[in-house]
């Protein structure tokens, strides 16, 4: 966005991209990318990177702007004492408890090394993930709102207990049939790389990548561009509808013992069969560093209870009909544990989630 | 390391997970039945001392509270074979020793009069597993239609069953025998009307997890996953930032609590309510302090938890070593690592060093 655009925007929102502006340098060639968080509001995120800095990244520093809209970290993080380059921004807004990671990195190295570092101050962090419902919504938003013709590139498509499978757009495919036609192949799209294309003929074209997994990048679009026309609303409505509504205040305690359960109603009939309880206790077996126990185990009705090691948070979950899964937190639940639980599960089940 | 007798612990882990299952049918029946008392406008509680302050006093399993009366009696999680010539010699011996010395006898303990705790007028009940066919025969047919009237009171005789379907369990409270007080009510029950999905009671199996019938009917496993699972992070408060930083340096966290701080946790988090009576004292609570202490005794062998030597009572304090299990399913962890210092044994087995 050029620096005279900023005039339309408010003097506090100005200030704050022409900080990300300086902070954080676009690499020619690697497109900017982009993952979203949650942070365990109580807690000061600059004291918790102060007090432990795991040991792999060892030597990391950073340093913190603070703006209205956010405080912004820049990290120089070091692997095993090696300089990582280039650095990376952790944008912790101020209106909503999310994060927004930043960086120029190659895709292995965000992938594996900066994802992994915030990654390692989970439950006071954690990522977040949108369905493919909201994907589509949010592509409706970004054409009407920047008056663009969306056009898909190619997209990442999954079904339940299925392998990610990319397929390629063909010329002129509107994108809302990819995601109407996925989930008559009882699929969901995962991920999708689509072109803005302005009305212009010398309007330059954008590119764009969202997904399921709160991962985005985008090029030919400039960071306070992407901040307004694709961030912005999505991460109104994740705080709003998910955060307020799901993840807080579900906990059980000794002060508060009322259950607070919900469900996620799934696309498909997915349990019908004996063996689809026993599916399920193997997806549930992927939780890293969660343990669980069976309650109940009758043919295709199943009862369990799920236990984050490093949270201490717990959640009793039934699968109590053909298309629903049933989550009751139980202790020790914050935002930030529910939200890795209910990520967990959008990756292998796509539904919406309702209260109970 | 070789296991000792693998086909042993195989088959005790299906026993146990047998015995939580059967366990949770009478527990769930139970909230189905507190379920509907709520929707009556009515209050369900686990049971309470009759008579306050008496050590004696009838202890009734459920107290439910209607807005014109209330309903006294009992739940059993199976009723003796007639058919159990090892036990009753004649069906003859089983009318009168269990039925009528027994199952009677404790029923006629709650016909009398209870205004002392704020009950007016009531009926009883009686709430048995469906399945017990003979016992039920005998108890209808032989006992109850050859009374002029067992009772000075009204009394139901209900059955319940937790009936696997396609995809998920039906909970059911069905009619048997006997009348209400309340014709509305008495019809209700007659025609189904306490009859839930399990998707239906998600709150309610979420809060209630006991019911103890009689002193050992809570399995022990089913407690110490209550234990390490919700308990202790919940005592330990482990999502706070200080004890996260703790296991982030360490990978474990290490706290103490006293015994009682246990009991009043699991009571106050996982017990149906109980009714309380006049002057306030707490009765009938369900978490005692024999199965709190038997579970933690079970992790101490495990090496899971420590305590001081000497008697057990309310006041030992515990050390808890909380780490990551080594397995990532924990009930079936328990039983192997019970299995393995002999506590099924009711022994521990000499000085094998535990993994």
């Amino acid at each position: 966005m050029k620096i005279e655009e900023y005039g339309m925007l408010d003097q506090n929102k100005r200030k704050f991209f022409i900080t990300i502006e300086r902070l954080f340098g676009e690499v020619s060639g690697t497109p900017p990318k982009v993952a979203i968080c949650t942070y365990d509001k109580r807690y000061s995120m600059a004291e918790l990177f102060k007090k432990h800095m795991p040991a792999a990244f060892d030597g990391t520093t950073f340093e913190i702007d603070k703006s209205e809209i956010g405080d912004i970290f820049k990290f120089r993080l070091k692997l095993y004492g090696k300089d990582l380059e280039p650095s990376c921004l952790l944008i912790n807004l101020k209106e909503w408890p999310i994060g927004i990671i930043l960086s120029n990195a190659k895709h292995i190295d965000f992938k594996n090394v900066q994802l992994a570092f915030f990654r390692s101050y989970y439950p006071l962090i954690s990522r977040t993930f949108f369905s493919s419902v909201e994907l589509l919504k949010l592509l409706g938003r970004i054409e009407k709102t920047t008056e663009t013709d969306i056009e898909a590139q190619r997209y990442v498509v999954k079904r339940y207990y299925g392998k990610k499978e990319t397929r390629l757009c063909f010329a002129k495919t509107p994108y809302s049939d990819l995601f109407l036609n996925a989930v008559s192949e009882h699929m969901w799209v995962d991920s999708i790389v689509v072109n803005l294309k302005g009305k212009s003929e010398s309007d330059a074209v954008s590119k764009l990548r969202i997904g399921r997994d709160g991962i985005f990048s985008y090029r030919n679009m400039g960071f306070a561009k992407f901040f307004v026309f694709v961030l912005e609303e999505l991460l109104k409505t994740w705080n709003d509808e998910l955060y307020k509504n799901t993840l807080e205040n579900r906990a059980r305690s000794f002060d508060d013992v009322v259950a607070k359960p919900i469900k996620i109603k799934l696309k498909s009939e997915l349990f019908l069969e004996e063996n689809d309880a026993l599916k399920f206790i193997e997806v549930i077996k992927g939780l890293p560093k969660w343990g669980y126990s069976i309650i109940s185990l009758n043919k295709f009705f199943i009862e369990l209870n799920v236990l984050d090691y490093v949270s201490g948070g717990s959640f009793d979950i039934t699968v109590p009909a053909s298309n629903e899964i049933h989550i009751i937190p139980q202790t020790q639940v914050t935002p930030t544990v529910f939200n890795r639980l209910l990520s967990f599960l959008t990756e292998n089940y796509e539904g919406e989630i309702q209260n109970v | 390391m070789s296991d000792k007798d693998p086909e042993g612990l195989e088959s005790k882990k299906r026993e146990i997970a047998a015995d939580i299952n059967n366990y949770q049918r009478l527990l769930k029946s139970l909230i189905a039945l507190y379920k509907f008392t709520k929707s009556e406008g009515g209050e369900f509680y686990f049971g309470g001392r009759i008579i306050p302050n008496d050590k004696n006093s009838p202890t009734p399993d459920i107290i439910i509270k209607l807005p014109k009366f209330a309903i006294v009696g009992d739940a059993k999680r199976s009723l003796p074979n007639p058919n159990n010539r090892q036990i009753f010699v004649s069906e003859e011996d089983y009318l009168k020793t269990f039925i009528e010395n027994d199952l009677i006898k404790q029923l006629k303990s709650y016909d009398i009069n209870i205004s002392n705790i704020g009950i007016k007028n009531h009926d009883l009940i009686l709430l048995a597993p469906q399945g017990c066919t003979d016992a039920m025969a005998v108890l209808k047919f032989d006992f109850l239609d050859k009374q002029k009237s067992a009772f000075e009171r009204k009394f139901i005789l209900l059955v319940y069953v937790v009936e696997p379907l396609a995809n998920t369990e039906q909970i059911r409270i069905s009619y048997e025998w006997g009348t209400l007080s309340s014709s509305e009510i008495e019809n209700k029950i007659k025609r189904g009307k306490i009859s839930y999905y399990r998707g239906e009671l998600d709150k309610e199996i979420g809060m209630f997890k006991i019911f103890e019938e009689n002193n050992g009917a809570t399995p022990i496993v089913y407690v110490m996953q209550l234990l390490w699972a919700q308990i202790f992070p919940e005592i330990n408060k482990k999502s706070d930032k200080d004890i996260i930083l703790e296991w982030y340096r360490t990978g474990e966290n290490v706290f103490e609590v006293k015994l009682s701080k246990l009991i009043k946790y699991l009571n106050k988090l996982y017990s149906l309510p109980y009714i309380v009576d006049s002057n306030g004292a707490t009765e009938r609570i369900q978490f005692k302090t024999q199965l709190v202490s038997t579970a933690m005794e079970n992790f101490v062998k495990m090496g899971l938890v420590e305590r001081d030597n000497g008697e057990v009572t309310e006041n030992t304090k515990y050390k808890v070593v909380w780490k990551e299990l080594p397995e990532k399913e924990i009930t079936s962890y328990f039983v192997e690592k019970m299995w393995k210092s002999g506590i099924f044994k009711g022994e521990e087995v000499g000085q094998k060093k535990l993994e």
